[in-house]
């Protein structure tokens, strides 16, 4: 399906970005005349993507983050959200909730559930030394 | 440490903590509750520096019962929950209690999903729900 419109950006991986890079896929939403609910639910999982590149993937080094999100003609929403911080061993481990390698950092290990249980689909892809990449759609309303 | 040198003390740590962030909290004593009342957006940036203000609020008035006020919070990620699991494991360490008052219902949603109830009395208020629903 052809996207109807798209934006892609790079920030660097500081936690003074995560508040930006929500208002930046917010603003890119408006356009379709989202839900308060909706529009809720997608800043939360992309605040929770962008977190985890800034405290997992860039904790021993910098970098940048990689944004880029789609909008489809059946108001479907893609979104992307890359780092190329040390990558994830175990993405199943990583996966379920409450685990977390942060603990001291007062991390809930509760980011890919939350992420999880406010779009659609949700795909982890992930190279150690790499870097890793989320993928999530939402059909809106 | 005088009363005066505390004083100082304490000024420049809350200077220090509203230029590092964009949200803000308020302490109000009110009976045997220590209410901090959050407004802005609390995600991991800011909950670093929230963090430190509540721990210091919490060690000057060594009060029982910490009550987090969420009236004026307009966002939410999982960063708050770590906040909160962490406010209730000190005050569960104190022997205290912690209750959480008026969250919005964007942001009830992820207390669900993380089981919040389970560590804290979360209080809603009625009229904020039917506000936006």
């Amino acid at each position: 399906m052809k996207a109807i419109n798209e934006i892609k950006c790079e920030l660097p991986g500081i936690s003074e970005n995560e508040g930006v890079i929500r208002g930046i896929i917010a603003s890119f939403l408006l356009q379709t005349d989202p839900l308060v609910s909706e529009l809720s639910d997608i800043r939360t999982a992309v605040s929770e993507a962008v977190t985890n590149c800034i405290v997992h993937g860039y904790r021993n080094k910098s970098g940048n983050i990689k944004i880029s999100a789609k909008l489809f003609e059946n108001r479907e929403i893609y979104i992307r959200i890359k780092d190329s911080g040390c990558g994830i061993e175990n993405i199943e481990q990583a996966m379920e909730p409450l685990f977390t390698t942060a603990p001291e950092e007062e991390r809930a290990g509760l980011g890919f559930a939350v992420m999880e249980s406010f779009t659609d689909t949700l795909t982890v892809k992930s190279e150690v030394g790499k870097g890793t990449t989320v993928i999530m759609k939402k059909r809106l309303s | 440490m005088t009363f005066f040198s505390l004083c100082i003390w304490y000024n420049t740590e809350k200077y220090d903590y509203e230029r590092k962030t964009d949200m803000n909290a308020e302490t109000i004593l009110k009976d045997d509750r220590l209410i901090i009342s959050l407004s802005g957006e609390l995600d991991h940036h800011n909950a670093l520096q929230l963090r430190k203000y509540t721990d210091s609020e919490i060690k000057k008035y060594f009060c029982d019962n910490l009550e987090l006020d969420f009236k004026n919070v307009t966002f939410m990620d999982s960063s708050g929950i770590g906040f909160i699991i962490g406010r209730y494991k000190i005050m569960k360490c104190l022997g205290g209690k912690l209750t959480i008052t008026n969250p919005k219902p964007h942001i009830k949603r992820i207390f669900d999903v993380a089981g919040a109830s389970a560590f804290a009395d979360i209080v809603y208020n009625e009229e904020n729900e039917r506000e936006l629903y």
